[in-house]
């Protein structure tokens, strides 16, 4: 409470939060406040991808096999950080060391 | 050329001193700690603790013994936040009917079952309780519970080092 009236709290895009908690995109509405306080006045935020996964609550995807880790990844994770493109990120990249970048807006 | 390069930029042609590079975030991510609510999960009903551990040796865990909010549960939150902050400036709790909660979804609160899922949802999230070592400054495991009292609100209390007080009221079917 005192957080909130000393003006702690972040403040985020009400309209796009809105929008998508009406399109029912629980997992976007996460990340999209996740990052924004991960990335903070950083150019960049890095994880590994694994860590990343199991900071947002699904970390039952690490426990899968590599090929349907990489299948729930693409299903689920990523369409969700393209919908916080531009709005938390300018974008991501994932390199071939299991490494994951958010780069600032 | 980037939005840092031109502030860069700027305050070099004002004379300023570089802007320092904030200091690597491991003091201040102690202070996070996310809220996963789980909506997202098919086996919402079935789960009913999550848990994430992290790489310095903290953990944080949500146990929700009702299972875990539906999918519109954020935005039952978001909801409250937004158009009820105003309200905690000058007392410790929010009132907005439910009716406005769902209005601002666009979801039809005659509808099937969506007023059912309303208080399923919001008594899900009233049910959950949070342990965590996460916040450096206040050791202290935070947690959060819900009671009713006399006259049927419910209140969701927010009770740790840094959070003493309760922080949200919703009265009961208010305007349906």
């Amino acid at each position: 409470m005192e957080s909130l009236r000393s003006g702690y709290l972040k403040r985020l895009d009400f309209d796009f939060c809105l929008y998508l908690d009406r399109e029912t995109q629980p997992l976007a509405r996460f990340l999209y406040a996740h990052l924004l306080k991960r990335i903070g006045e950083k150019s960049v935020y890095t994880r590994q991808i694994t860590g990343f996964v199991n900071d947002i609550g699904l970390g039952l995807i690490n426990q899968l096999p590599p090929m349907r880790r990489n299948e729930r990844l693409k299903r689920t994770v990523l369409p969700a950080l393209n919908l916080v493109k531009t709005h938390a990120i300018s974008h991501y990249e994932i390199d071939g060391q299991g490494t994951i970048a958010f780069f600032h807006i | 050329m980037t939005s840092q390069e031109v502030n860069a930029a700027i305050r070099d042609s004002l004379g300023l001193p570089p802007k320092p590079e904030p200091q690597p975030t491991v003091p201040q991510e102690g202070h996070i700690c996310d809220f996963p609510i789980w909506s997202y999960s098919k086996k919402r009903s079935t789960i009913t603790k999550l848990i994430i551990t992290y790489e310095d040796g903290s953990f944080f865990q949500v146990e929700a013994p009702k299972g875990f909010p539906g999918v519109s549960s954020p935005g039952y939150l978001d909801v409250i936040l937004f158009y009820g902050q105003r309200d905690l400036f000058h007392q410790n709790f929010v009132e907005l009917s439910a009716y406005s909660v769902m209005k601002h979804l666009h979801i039809d609160p005659e509808h099937g079952s969506s007023y059912a899922n309303f208080v399923r949802d919001m008594e899900r999230n009233f049910a959950l309780m949070i342990k965590t070592d996460r916040f450096i400054d206040f050791p202290g495991t935070g947690y959060h519970e819900a009671c009713q009292d006399e006259e049927g609100h419910l209140s969701l209390l927010l009770q740790s080092g840094i959070f003493g007080k309760p922080a949200l009221r919703i009265p009961q079917a208010t305007g349906l």
